[in-house]
């Protein structure tokens, strides 16, 4: 797999450096996606997102890309997807409301398998919420926001290094399997300063889409052959019929039973199918956990000062933080259910979203939320309480 | 609680325009260049001009996991609103540092702290000519009372180091700053070697 | 030399008519026939721009049609280039994401009355704003077609629809003027009967540096159906007897109520503005 130092040699100089900065989450992100060849961006201003926009504004110049501010976060993704079909690896960055307005087009972006990376610095909500403080709901909306059957990806950074570490994922995983991913920050996470190490640039990997290996006449655009087909890009030749209905391998329009079942099937085969090859999850304390707490972001990091103090006073408790929330890695939840675990324990800040994934997989052990939505994460005295309660029933 | 004595909790907190989150990201770059982990995070006031900023700076060898601070070992108040905002977050045993030549607090139990009264401005107006670099100043009052888990040459390092949007800060600026925080480190060593 | 193609649907085969030999490489024959009615406009406008297209001077590969949905939507899909049929109202955006990205690509974005001016009314202001580099061409038939006949932001005040069954209420775009004041480069106006006219102004387009906005009069037979105006050929036969051509009208004057007794075509504007981009 080709690395930084390969493929953006002229521009080395002008990435950030490797070695350790001190940097907020939102910068981090962006300069993630610097890092990992972002070189468009668009996007809508929107508390608590903006260092992103501001930052890729200063940024995208000093390396041959471009930003706009467009009229609105349609409009933003809607361009992001556009640039990306024009062969650049593109961005926009948003919180709930804008992510609400862009779900159609996640759904665009799905079906015309263009590769694209959305950071949804998630608020407290609902509607427009308290924007300058946390919230964890946007989880299930990320996968199930868009009509119809499509998968995305969705990482979940808990602190400004994964934040940088994951939306360099995030591309790559976006580019190899032709889908929109998701980076699910959120306001302290995005607003927090710390430390990121840049690894070497022959240590980062890059992974760009797959392209067009035949002559244009022979090209198949949806060719259902690939799980993954070959992308051809905006201006090179091969005059491609890019088709948001229901098409047949060739792009056309299509109603024809087979067909349409056969493009929706590789749609969502192309994930489900790698999940986990794409899955990343971090195990705290489980080996001989009984009661397992599931939490992610800036709140997992409550959660494991909680454990720390729950295990001194004998209570064998351990965190299972998904670092993709979609695809979520649901056969470690088995698992854990068959190897006899007590009960599961979601924690994010919200009234139960990533609870109801974790259920789908506890295979009858039993799964309590500690709900919590205050526009802060809990803190562990608040953590531990509750856990007790739950333990304790 | 529970943030055991493996991390250091320094919480900053000042007018806008005092450099507060200038002075955690200077402290918290240090400890990352360290070795360390360190997290800052900030809070403001609801206006956009003439508020109160706070920035939380949480220092440790293993990695920080609770990133927010709920009591803090060292806290630096340099105005009156900020320190009756926040003193009561300040543990018992804990290191009060002020900006002396803003305001005189009245301290309840000062005999429970550690106290360091700095005329940051002048000592800054002094060194540098400029008064507004008080805030490194006081970095380096904050980084005599945390030797030697914060070195003298891990924030001079992150005054080269550190960027703003608009690229880095000048060699000119720079030196200014690292003036402003050996002559705040003198201080602070001076006056805790007095207070010994 | 005529071309032979399978009508997908039955199989048989027919000619293509000679008026097409000149373009049939950009047109993709294999999905022949067209989803429009017959009377419709849109064919009309399908082999004017291929034409256009290919006589343009920018080389083939370089155009790509960005198209959202509707009627006119689907013009894309049966043009032999890199083609992008999105959502509704979101070609706009989309197509300066592409110029942005690549600004080789001549970048033309196809759409109807309700999909350009309803729906995707925010983006196209503000791309005439920023002057992006693009091409717009706005199908105006007064009504949407494809969902059976309801108000559209270009139907007449007084027109019968499916949706204003009384007759409508609302006042209609004056999409010329729009476009000029939110600082398009380039606005024309003609109809699909004024092939000659539009062709050159479909030329013209792709020359313009900056937003190029024409807007296309083209029957409807689910309008004129509603409104008790004949046939397609009637609704021409209007354009025929009633349009005038004036390059130089007064924008704020042009127009079209539901009596149609005023038509003014022409191209109306052509000035030099900073593009936002490339």
């Amino acid at each position: 797999m080709p690395t930084v130092a390969e493929l953006y040699k002229k521009d080395l100089d002008k990435l950030l450096k490797p070695g350790i900065h001190f940097l907020d989450g939102n910068t981090a992100t962006a300069e993630g996606a610097v890092t990992a060849g972002c070189r468009f961006y668009a996007g809508y201003p929107i508390t608590p997102s903006n260092e992103i926009a501001e930052y890729m504004s200063y940024r995208l110049p000093q390396v041959g890309g471009k930003f706009i501010q467009m009229e609105d976060e349609i409009a933003s993704i809607a361009a992001v997807l556009g640039a990306s079909a024009a062969g650049v690896k593109s961005m926009t960055a948003t919180s709930g409301p804008g992510f609400s307005l862009m779900q159609e087009n996640i759904g665009l972006g799905s079906m015309l398998e263009i590769p694209a990376v959305i950071v949804d610095v998630m608020r407290a909500g609902p509607s427009t919420g308290i924007p300058t403080l946390l919230g964890q709901g946007d989880i299930l909306q990320a996968k199930y926001g868009s009509h119809g059957d499509y998968e995305i990806v969705a990482y979940l950074p808990a602190n400004p290094q994964e934040a940088f570490d994951f939306t360099i994922k995030a591309f790559n995983t976006a580019e190899k399997y032709r889908v929109v991913a998701v980076v699910l920050s959120d306001q302290l996470v995005g607003h927090m300063y710390g430390k990121v190490r840049v690894p070497e640039f022959d240590e980062i990997e890059i992974v760009e889409r797959p392209k067009p290996t035949v002559p244009p006449d022979q090209y198949l655009p949806y060719d259902s052959k690939y799980l993954v087909p070959p992308m051809a890009i905006a201006g090179t030749g091969y005059r491609v019929n890019n088709e948001s209905l229901t098409h047949t391998d060739k792009g056309y329009p299509t109603t024809d039973k087979d067909a349409s079942f056969k493009l929706v099937m590789r749609l969502v085969r192309k994930i489900r199918e790698n999940e986990k090859e794409i899955a990343e999850w971090e195990e705290y304390l489980l080996d001989d956990a009984e009661y397992v707490i599931v939490s992610y972001g800036s709140t997992s990091g409550s959660v494991r000062r909680a454990i720390k103090v729950l295990r001194t006073q004998g209570y064998r408790v351990g965190l299972l933080r998904p670092k993709t929330a979609w695809p979520f890695p649901g056969w470690v939840v088995e698992n854990l259910a068959s190897r006899g675990v007590q009960k599961f324990i979601t924690v994010e800040v919200n009234m139960g979203k990533m609870y109801h994934v974790v259920r789908e997989f506890s295979r009858g052990v039993p799964v309590e939320h500690i709900p919590y939505a205050p526009g802060y994460i809990p803190d562990p005295d608040y953590v531990m309480s509750n856990v007790k309660k739950v333990i304790e029933g | 609680m529970q943030q055991s004595l493996d991390q250091v909790r320094i919480r900053l907190m000042g007018l806008g325009g005092h450099g507060i989150v200038f002075a955690g990201r200077l402290l918290g770059m240090a400890a990352a260049m360290q070795g360390l982990d360190s997290i800052l995070t900030i809070t403001y006031s609801p206006e956009q001009r003439g508020g109160w900023s706070r920035a939380d700076v949480i220092i440790a060898k293993e990695m920080v996991d609770y990133p927010l601070i709920d009591e803090a070992d060292v806290f630096l108040a340099t105005t009156q609103q900020a320190f009756s905002l926040e003193f009561k977050s300040l543990r018992k045993g804990g290191i009060f540092v002020y900006e002396s030549t803003i305001y005189k607090p009245v301290i309840p139990n000062a005999n429970d702290y550690v106290v360091i009264p700095v005329p940051a401005t002048e000592i800054a107006e002094n060194v540098t000519g400029r008064r507004l670099m008080m805030n490194v100043v006081l970095v380096g009052v904050i980084t005599s009372a945390l030797e030697p888990l914060i070195k003298e040459e891990s924030i001079i390092n992150a005054i080269r180091g550190m960027t703003r949007r608009a690229g880095k800060l000048d060699t000119t600026v720079q030196e200014m700053n690292i003036k402003a925080f050996q002559a705040g480190l003198d201080y602070g060593r001076k006056y805790l070697k007095g207070m010994g | 030399m005529s071309t032979e193609v399978e009508v997908a649907t039955t199989g048989i085969k027919v000619e293509l008519p000679k008026a097409y030999d000149d373009i049939k490489d950009l047109i993709r024959i294999d999905r022949l026939p067209h989803i429009w009615c017959p009377g419709c406009g849109l064919g009309i406008l399908l082999k004017l721009l291929a034409r256009a297209i290919k006589n343009s001077g920018i080389p083939i590969e370089k155009h790509v049609i960005v198209t959202g949905i509707g009627c006119t939507g689907r013009i894309g899909g049966y043009l032999r280039l890199d083609a992008y049929h999105v959502t509704h109202g979101r070609a706009i955006p989309f197509a300066v994401g592409l110029k942005m990205a690549n600004p080789e690509l001549e970048v033309t974005v196809v759409g109807g009355d309700g999909d350009i001016l309803a729906i995707g009314g925010n983006h196209f202001i503000h791309a005439a704003r920023r002057n992006d580099d693009i091409n717009v061409i706005i199908v105006n038939n007064f009504i949407y077609g494809m969902t059976g006949g309801q108000y559209s932001p270009t139907t007449p005040k007084g027109a019968k629809t499916t949706t204003s069954p009384y007759g409508h209420f609302e006042n209609p775009f004056n999409v010329p003027l729009l476009a000029y004041a939110a600082g398009a480069s380039y606005v024309a106006r003609w109809s699909v009967l004024h092939q000659n006219e539009l062709y050159q102004s479909l030329l013209e387009m792709f020359r313009v540096k900056g937003f190029a906005v024409i807007e296309v009069l083209s029957p409807c037979i689910i309008y004129t159906d509603r409104n008790a105006m004949g046939d397609a050929v009637d609704f021409m036969k209007v354009i025929k007897e009633r349009s005038t051509i004036d390059h130089n009208a007064n924008l704020a004057d042009i127009d079209i109520d539901f009596s149609m007794k005023k038509i003014v075509l022409g191209n109306f504007v052509k000035r030099e503005r900073p593009v936002s981009y490339g």
